[in-house]
């Protein structure tokens, strides 16, 4: 089985030497595309070499820029693609919409929380829990008030949220 | 995410050189393109002997030095020759200017060479500011091509993919493959010379009110 091979007319340049295309190949390392009587004439003709050398070192260059445009396309590309707000706005409100029961034991959840760590946690996290309990303690009385006010602050950020990314989309 | 670090890492710290016949029959097998680079770096004629003891210099680097490359062997080794024949001709301009004065200058150290490393004006800052002008020139020029060659230099420069993956990937032939990669480079040659164009084009005579 022999493998595919350069076109004949792609071979040779109009003054006998080999053709750009031959050479641009023979500098991409493409050597089995070419005929071995070209490939050796290109080894040992002074013209034939001197034009290899330019081709593989524009192959070289040529390697470095377009690795540089593909970066930079790749920036470019990650750019475009619109953050989700809408998407991350609506999720925000259904946590909270869902949350909103939590929100209510929110101060017995944390002191059941805190004990069980200053019972049985390890020691570089009782001072933490030390003041998750005097926390819960704290807000017994008026549990209910930082519950409405912990839900309402949620909501005004997911409002300004939705109102941020709504004015994005329109401009 | 840390093991993307450690597999950055991995590429950028040397590895420890074990004997690779594999590794070392490619690079034996680029050597006419080694000496090739050489000679065009050099400017010299391939049969000279400046390019054959750099072309066996950079070919023993490549074999015994501590890195290996983690993609295509030939870009990495052409980079290589590139270095080392750049080397010589920084080489040979000290020689020239040290003996144009008229006396030797004592024997470089090893600090010395290292500022005119630094000092190299192929990375001064007005240097710096020329290629990121070629840069930009270079990019306008990908940008504006026809599709078919920019895939065609995207694939195999990229993605590292051969003309024949590239011609199965794209539905063309081989030949047409092959010309898009050089009309594609055509292209970034005319850009990246475009300056010296500019610069050799005589200047307006300036008009005085």
């Amino acid at each position: 089985m022999s493998a595919e091979m350069l076109p004949e007319d792609l071979l040779y340049a109009e003054n006998g030497h080999a053709s750009d295309v031959v050479l641009t190949c023979l500098a991409d390392g493409e050597k089995a595309i070419v005929p071995p009587a070209l490939v050796a004439h290109v080894l040992a003709c002074p013209t034939c070499h001197g034009h290899l050398g330019n081709a593989a070192l524009l192959s070289l260059r040529a390697g470095e820029e377009v690795a540089h445009h593909l970066a930079a396309k790749k920036a470019h590309e990650a750019k475009l693609v619109p953050s989700p707000y809408l998407a991350l706005a609506a999720g925000l409100l259904l946590a909270i919409l869902g949350a909103l029961p939590r929100l209510a034991t929110l101060p017995e959840d944390a002191l059941s929380f805190g004990k069980s760590m200053v019972e049985g946690g390890p020691s570089f996290v009782r001072t933490a829990s030390h003041g998750m309990v005097e926390l819960g303690h704290a807000s017994e009385q008026g549990r209910l008030v930082a519950s409405i006010a912990a839900g309402a602050l949620l909501l005004a950020v997911a409002a300004a949220l939705a109102r941020r990314a709504a004015r994005a989309q329109a401009s | 995410m840390l093991a993307a670090l450690f597999e950055k890492a991995e590429t950028l710290v040397a590895r420890p050189v074990t004997p690779d016949p594999a590794f070392e029959g490619e690079v034996a097998a680029l050597r006419p393109l080694v000496r090739a680079v050489v000679a065009s770096v050099l400017r010299e004629p391939h049969d000279h002997p400046d390019v054959e003891d750099v072309t066996q210099e950079a070919l023993r680097r490549a074999v015994e030095g501590k890195s290996r490359p983690t993609g295509p062997a030939r870009p990495w080794l052409l980079g290589v020759a590139r270095h080392v024949a750049l080397d010589l001709i920084r080489a040979r301009r000290r020689d020239r200017a040290r003996f144009e004065d008229g006396v030797p200058d004592a024997p470089e150290s090893a600090s010395t060479l290292l500022i005119e490393r630094i000092a190299d004006p192929g990375h001064g800052a007005v240097e710096s500011l020329l290629e990121t002008e070629r840069r930009a020139r270079v990019m306008r020029a990908l940008a504006i091509l026809p599709e078919g060659t920019r895939s065609a230099l995207e694939l195999f420069h990229g993605e590292g993919l051969a003309y024949a993956q590239i011609a199965a990937r794209l539905e063309v032939p081989l030949g047409t493959v092959a010309t898009w990669v050089t009309r594609g480079r055509k292209a970034i040659a005319d850009a990246l010379s475009e300056e010296d164009a500019a610069s050799s084009k005589p200047t307006e005579p300036r008009r005085t009110p």
